[in-house]
């Protein structure tokens, strides 16, 4: 179901979902590889979560 | 609602990039919004789902058809195909060079056929070399 829902969401979130959660990359490291500002690495992943959340609540996950 | 600098300091926090006293004053904060803290609390239970995928080969479970097929029937699939495509390559190539018939032809179907093996060979190569560096083959889904 996690891979369900990493295939719904958009390319951007899933690519910043992967560097962080998968590969484990740092905000500073991210930044660098997304060519991004490092402020925007949080609210990129903010946004890539919600959404993350809304597709998986969407298959029938259950958070709290 | 909380604020889009909440956010931002939310995830800070949950991915450990905030400092020990930015760290405090956003634990006051948490205590005091039951909205962030649900959205902590959600946000911690999926990184822990999404952190339990693999990108890195599993230490499943192989049985022993899974290690027989590996190590033993793969290997000899392979060199028997390998074997007889050489064997029949080499083959036609004799029979083809010692027939009867136009030098001229012979060398444009030769030609011809070396051009397609040799772009087969390229793909097959490329493709092998991407596979061997595609840090995302061992993906379980």
């Amino acid at each position: 179901m996690l891979w369900k829902g990493l295939e719904r969401i958009g390319e951007e979130h899933r690519e910043i979902l992967v560097l962080k959660e998968l590969e484990g990359f740092r905000y500073t490291e991210i930044a660098t590889i997304l060519e991004i500002p490092e402020g925007t690495v949080a609210s990129r992943l903010y946004h890539a979560r919600h959404a993350l959340r809304d597709a998986l609540v969407g298959m029938g996950a259950q958070y709290p | 609602m909380s604020q889009p600098n909440s956010h931002d300091d939310l995830m800070r926090y949950l991915d450990g990039e905030m400092p020990p006293d930015e760290r405090a004053r956003f634990d006051t904060e948490l205590a005091s919004s039951t909205e962030l803290s649900r959205e902590l609390a959600i946000f911690k239970a999926m990184r822990a789902d999404v952190q339990g995928l693999s990108l890195h080969p599993a230490t499943h479970y192989r049985s022993v058809w899974d290690q027989v097929n590996a190590s033993v029937a793969r290997p000899v699939g392979w060199i028997l195909i390998v074997g007889g495509v050489i064997a029949w390559t080499g083959y036609g190539a004799y029979v083809f060079s010692t027939s009867p018939g136009d030098p001229w032809e012979k060398l444009a179907t030769g030609a011809i056929v070396i051009g397609i093996l040799t772009l087969l060979a390229s793909v097959i190569w490329e493709r092998y070399r991407d596979w061997g560096t595609d840090p995302y083959r061992d993906v379980h889904r």
